[in-house]
């Protein structure tokens, strides 16, 4: 009688692992894992990996810089970097503090600012993506940390995408320097444009936001931190439209910025690389540059 | 820790590698369920344990003195009314009647800010609060009217009120169906450990797979992202609904009586199908079992119940819906769900629904429809952010617009929701058909849906993770 029952119990166990073996040949060439976007943030925040190069901004920042090229730009081999961006993200004390904790203090530290008029807003400040992932649970973050791998084997399938092939795909690679390598199918560099509107109601610029980081600029300045800024670019829809409705006035901002002591990094023909969503590079732009941006703090920090 | 977690993996297996061991002497088992499930529940936040734990003793001690000082047995047992129902008011009403109180001196003209003072710890709901209050009340209450004796072990209690399983999201298991249980040491025997497996998978599949694909559209919808607002969608989107509830909540209660079977315990039955229901009073007796009789035995019976006269059986019924809608929640969309169920269930009384009908498969069909049709009238305030949402969906509901692209756009939740649908109608051909309920039973049959189950909770799980019941 026993008996039966525990051969029913073994023949659903080995039914199981073979269906589970065939879902791991089907799903191989899946474009985006669930199971790697979630222990890529639990592993921005909660590494304790100390770097001497940090980008720190928002989506166009942890989408558009690439920290292997950054790296090949700047040609400096003990250099440590990390792209520090997270969604929505703003420039304030909560983000300050965890750049500073994640800093090498070596001789040369660089924090790079990628300076988006929505990164200046109130809304913005709320933090929430990094704020999400710094209160996660311990449970959960250890999950996210360390058993990823086997976790990876159990990645569902999504049937959406099964059941319509041409609903929108996310193409997502997530790096453990912080970069997440994106494009999408179909790409539509109008795509932001409106919610970008949307988000600008009642959320404009704030002079406060301003004044709170030039004071962090001036600070980081004197601890001899060395701080660059840029604006990442996008298309020339969304800049036009971010200049008119956001309350950002560049012109202004880069005068700022260089008298509390950082270096603004104009980037040359901005509207070459190319979005596929109208805020967001497409991968290989991005590759671009982040090439172009090492060039330039190298020809800074090493003029020769 | 929630059961579709890999933590609480990691916690069962450790949980019965030892299970065999602290089994064999009653102490050590309740010392052993006792500590585990204040692991489990400290999970999330280990200061609200001082609550469960606060709330425990003063039951075990009131039920103690019940017993042992007859002549101020009211008293105790008033004291550990007051100590459940103080938690639940500070925990989880404060917030709400402080709104209502300051709203009422507003109206009056008066500015007070009763809302703003409550201090912040009051604010968060502590997780399961409504459900291991309500069976910890239960203990005293039946000690009280000399149906249970008290137990003499805390421990004993402990195990009782904490087991982990259920705690958390029911079913509310009462004092008398578990404590004799828990006396004995059980073994789950092979018979026990396939139900239990099953029991599980079958749960899993219901939480992960089908509840989880139907939130995408539920939660489009209302928060306002979804690009719909035709009748077409709000019909799908209460259907999605319904039978993400439903799954939701049944699939944690299946899971918890398949790891109680496991452990060689048996916990009753807490969902029976209740879309399958044939009238409204159907539906509360396949609906949250363990509730809705908590509330007939706790409530309705000691109100008066039906018996005296009908119009009092009508008074009592609308109390109880009232105050089961106020478990649910603090806001006024749970008042409205519990009055609108107590009003088609007056109606059904009035008109003696199901009776006027002839039993065959047609009129079965007519009156699930039918039940269902109230049901997910009612969903709609429970499920809305605030009665002025609920309003604007039940009027869309009934101006018959379509849209395109609904199928599109939310095909897998659609997909999903079918296969709801199906497993209902599968079973339901069981209970009618002998040769479904044959061939259901066949070896094969039987081992290849449970795989299928678990391969499905996996593989094809949705991206909800909380189970919906947890913030009651």
């Amino acid at each position: 009688m026993n008996n039966r029952y525990y051969k029913k119990l073994a023949l659903t166990i080995t039914l199981f692992l073979t269906l589970a073996g065939i879902a791991r040949i089907v799903k191989k060439n899946e474009p985006s894992s669930e199971i790697f976007r979630k222990h890529f943030w639990a592993y921005k925040v909660h590494s304790n990996k100390k770097y001497n190069v940090i980008f720190e901004g928002d989506s166009r920042v942890y989408r558009g810089i690439d920290v292997n090229s950054f790296n090949k730009g700047v040609n400096i081999n003990y250099l440590h970097t990390l792209n520090f961006g997270f969604s929505s993200g703003g420039h304030n004390k909560t983000i300050y503090n965890a750049v500073e904790n994640k800093l090498l203090h070596t001789s040369l530290n660089i924090v790079v600012l990628g300076i988006t008029p929505f990164s200046l807003t109130p809304k913005a400040q709320l933090n929430e993506h990094f704020l999400e992932e710094q209160n996660r649970n311990k449970g959960e973050t250890i999950e996210r940390m360390y058993f990823y791998p086997f976790l990876s084997y159990f990645e569902p399938f999504n049937i959406q995408k099964l059941l319509h092939p041409d609903t929108v795909t996310y193409f997502e690679k997530f790096h453990k320097d912080g970069w997440v390598e994106s494009y999408k199918v179909p790409a539509n560099s109008n795509e932001a444009l409106t919610s970008y509107k949307i988000e600008f109601e009642n959320n404009q610029v704030s002079d406060t936001v301003v004044a709170v980081l030039l004071q962090k600029v001036k600070e980081w300045k004197n601890k001899n931190i060395k701080v660059y800024a840029f604006r990442p670019p996008t298309t020339v829809n969304m800049e036009t439209l971010e200049n008119n409705i956001s309350g950002f006035n560049e012109k202004e901002f880069i005068k700022k910025i260089e008298m509390a002591g950082g270096k603004w990094i104009e980037i040359e023909n901005r509207f070459n690389y190319n979005s596929y969503d109208g805020s967001h590079l497409h991968f290989y732009s991005a590759q671009q540059l982040s090439y172009y941006l090492g060039k330039k703090i190298k020809e800074d920090i090493d003029p020769k | 820790m929630i059961f579709n977690s890999f933590v609480f993996l990691l916690f069962i297996f450790l949980f019965f590698s030892f299970w065999k061991l602290a089994n064999k002497k009653d102490k050590s088992r309740w010392i052993y369920i006792t500590i585990a499930s204040f692991i489990f529940y400290g999970w999330w936040d280990w200061r609200f344990l001082f609550l469960i734990i606060g709330s425990g003793l003063i039951d075990f001690f009131a039920g103690k003195a019940i017993v042992n000082f007859p002549n101020y047995r009211k008293h105790f047992f008033i004291l550990s009314l007051l100590g459940n129902i103080g938690s639940l008011a500070i925990f989880k009403y404060s917030s709400f009647f402080a709104s209502i109180v300051d709203r009422g001196f507003f109206a009056a003209g008066i500015h007070t800010n009763l809302q703003e003072q409550i201090p912040e710890f009051a604010l968060i709901v502590p997780v399961g609060i409504s459900f291991y209050t309500f069976q910890s009340m239960s203990y005293t209450i039946d000690i009280y009217r000399n149906r249970l004796s008290p137990v003499k072990n805390i421990f004993h209690f402990f195990a009782y009120l904490s087991m982990f399983p259920q705690l958390v999201a029911g079913p509310i298991i009462r004092a008398k169906d578990i404590l004799g249980q828990l006396l004995q040491e059980r073994k789950a025997n092979a018979i026990q450990i396939w139900h239990g497996t099953k029991l599980v998978a079958y749960g899993f599949f219901q939480k992960t797979a089908i509840a989880d694909n139907l939130s995408t559209i539920v939660n489009d919808a209302f928060s306002g992202k979804a690009s719909f607002d035709s009748s077409e969608f709000w019909w799908i989107t209460m259907l999605c609904f319904a039978f993400q509830i439903y799954f939701d909540f049944s699939g944690y209660s299946l899971i918890a009586r398949g790891i109680a079977k496991w452990m060689g315990y048996h916990f009753k039955m807490n969902f029976n199908h209740p879309y399958l229901a044939s009238s409204m009073k159907d539906f509360w007796s396949r609906w949250h079992i363990s509730l809705s009789t908590w509330f007939r035995d706790y409530v309705y019976i000691p109100l008066g119940g039906s018996k005296n006269g009908k119009i009092n059986a009508h008074k009592n019924m609308w109390i109880t819906m009232i105050i089961s809608g106020l478990w649910h929640g603090a806001s006024f969309t749970f008042i409205i769900w519990g009055m609108v169920h107590a009003f088609f269930l007056s109606l059904e009384r009035i008109f003696n629904g199901v009776k006027t009908f002839p039993k065959n498969r047609i009129s079965d069909l007519l009156m699930f429809v039918f039940v269902l049709f109230q049901v997910l009238l009612a969903w709609v305030f429970f499920r809305a952010n605030d009665v002025q949402q609920a309003i604007h969906i039940i009027g869309t509901l009934f101006l018959f617009t379509t849209e395109s692209g609904i199928f599109s756009v939310y095909a897998a939740a659609i997909l999903f929701l079918c296969m709801g649908i199906l497993s209902e109608l599968t079973y339901y051909l069981k209970c009618k058909s002998e040769r479904v309920k044959n061939i259901s039973k066949i070896n094969w049959v039987e081992v290849f849906t449970v795989s299928f189950c678990v391969f499905s909770s996996i593989y094809f799980r949705g991206p909800e993770a909380e189970f919906i019941y947890f913030q009651f």
